[in-house]
């Protein structure tokens, strides 16, 4: 007679599949996981104590930090939720020029997901660099914008820092022509890919009410079926003027999360296309104080960014920094359910299902 | 002071909440209303499975320190209704515990952890209360006002021999 006996596996923290520095703990039943715990923190830059000594400006470059794969939604979520608490109105040349570049990152942002999920599920690097393919281009945008690749720091409270360059709007108009042709090569090479498939579906299968429940948000809200983006729900840049639809999932289970993204992809494209037909002459920035002192007062402001609902919760005494300064963040709230979802499953499973959520740490442990 | 598209003045809310449970709402302004800590579960209980208020998602869950005492705020919405809540509850700074509503809302769960690290505030009946980004064992809790940032280090982590040395040179 054989005693069984669970085992533990330490995943992480430095462990491609998990995305950066997490670390995830298993107690493994033979191939079955029987419990699981995530710890996190390896990243833990305390930008919520920082941001109290700093001005409102100065704290823009923090929003980069957090999640370093979305910069721009970041910059977007933090100085929309400082003008709204400032009484600050950008002029529409800069509400148009936040619109591009916002859903140009939730581009780049998406086929970094994606990639990496295919990464998870197998696809050794080939589909992951066909991603970074066009991911390379936008962050070229990026660059010839406002000098830097991933931190941005782009925009500012009031406006955009810098008019992107003459060059920057036919390489943007290349871009757009030929970024839907490579979604449907990315279709063709894994939407109905056999292995793929089985890797995906039907794993990791969050149900609706659950996902409410969980205060899932984004991707792996709307991969379960819930119609919700706060672009559409709760309208800020005048996202209520573009025509676009919020591509939603069937069940729920990575393979929906996973072409959810991929339709979210089309959909920015189409939404890049008409700000650039309605972009505004004018300024790309309104002049400020130097240190903003807002009224006091409360604010909880949320934008949509890739990983989902993107909160900024302020807290000013009208002093020129912010009395506090919360970000919500959609990546440590997602993994709500990671626990649930791997109970029962297989590590490989979880592994999928984990990359399928769509994690930054960075964001995670701010 | 600062009202967003969905949210729901803090007056109408406050009026809901009274209707159900009388002595709840001790204050309201313009964008929230602060309920009494001993009757949360049951007003978010209320909020949560009443289907003209619908608050089915938590979607942010913070704490502020006020110096005197600790705010928690809590931010609800309806994803059918389109509405956001914003509630708080004032605790004091010395017995800072509140009850866990994570039976509630399941989103719940790592954001009142994160509260109880960084503020050090306990929720009672919590399944999983333990520190999350911080390392158990550490000194203080570095979002309250009065930590301060370099003389709060843990004691028993050594210093940088390098930085010894410069100060000795100097």
């Amino acid at each position: 007679m054989t005693v069984q006996e669970n085992y533990e596996l330490n995943i992480g923290p430095q462990h491609p599949s998990t995305h950066g520095v997490f670390r995830i703990k298993v107690s493994m039943n033979g191939e079955t996981i029987e419990d699981l715990d995530m710890i996190v923190g390896y990243l833990h830059r305390s930008m919520e104590k920082l941001s109290e000594e700093r001005t409102y400006t100065q704290n823009i470059p923090f929003t980069d930090r957090a999640d370093y794969l979305a910069a721009m939604s970041n910059n977007l979520g933090y100085c929309l939720a400082i003008e709204k608490l400032a009484n600050v109105i950008p002029p529409q040349r800069a509400t148009v020029l936040r619109v591009i570049f916002a859903e140009l990152q939730r581009i780049a942002s998406h086929a970094m997901a994606n990639g990496t999920l295919v990464s998870d599920a197998g696809a050794w690097q080939t589909p992951l660099l066909y991603m970074f393919r066009e991911r390379e281009k936008i962050l070229d945008l990026f660059e010839m914008t406002c000098g830097a690749r991933l931190t941005t720091n782009y925009m500012r409270i009031g406006g955009v820092a810098f008019e992107p360059p003459a060059e920057f709007y036919p390489l943007l108009n290349d871009l757009l022509g030929e970024l839907p042709d490579k979604i449907d090569e990315y279709m063709d090479l894994l939407s109905t890919n056999e292995i793929f498939i089985a890797r995906t579906k039907n794993v990791g299968i969050i149900n609706p009410k659950d996902a409410i429940n969980a205060s899932l948000s984004g991707p792996a809200l709307r991969g379960s079926g819930v119609p919700w983006d706060l672009r559409k729900a709760d309208p800020y840049c005048d996202y209520d003027n573009y025509d676009f639809d919020v591509p939603l999932g069937l069940i729920g289970d990575s393979y929906d999360r996973f072409m959810v993204r991929m339709f979210e992809v089309k959909e920015s494209v189409k939404i890049i296309k008409q700000a650039l037909n309605n972009l505004p002459l004018g300024m790309h920035k309104t002049q400020i104080p130097l240190a903003l002192r807002p009224e006091p007062g409360q604010l909880y402001f949320r934008t949509e960014g890739p990983r989902g609902e993107l909160g900024y919760f302020v807290v000013s005494d009208g002093g020129p920094a912010p009395y506090r300064l919360h970000i919500r963040p959609p990546s440590l709230i997602n993994l709500s359910l990671l626990k649930q979802l791997a109970i029962g499953s297989s590590l490989p499973d979880a592994i999928v299902t984990l990359g399928s959520i769509d994690i930054v740490v960075g964001e995670i442990d701010r | 002071m600062v009202l967003t598209n969905l949210q729901v003045p803090g007056k109408e809310l406050s009026e809901i909440i009274t209707e159900f449970s009388s002595d709840s709402v001790l204050d309201f302004s313009e964008d929230w209303v602060q309920i009494d800590k001993s009757n949360l579960l049951k007003i978010l209980n209320f909020m949560h499975t009443n289907s003209n208020i619908d608050a089915a998602q938590l979607c942010n869950l913070t704490a502020v320190d006020m110096l005197d005492y600790f705010e928690v705020h809590y931010h609800l919405q309806s994803l059918d209704l389109k509405k956001l809540y914003s509630l708080k509850v004032i605790i004091d700074r010395d017995t800072s515990s509140l009850p866990s509503i994570c039976d509630i809302y399941l989103g719940a769960n790592l954001q009142e952890r994160e509260i109880f690290d960084l503020f050090g505030i306990t929720f009672t009946n919590h399944p999983d209360l333990r520190r999350i980004f911080l390392w158990e064992g550490f000194a203080g809790h570095p979002l309250r006002k009065d930590f301060l940032q370099m003389e709060n280090v843990t004691p028993g982590l050594p210093s940088f021999p390098f930085e010894e040395e410069g100060k000795q040179n100097r």
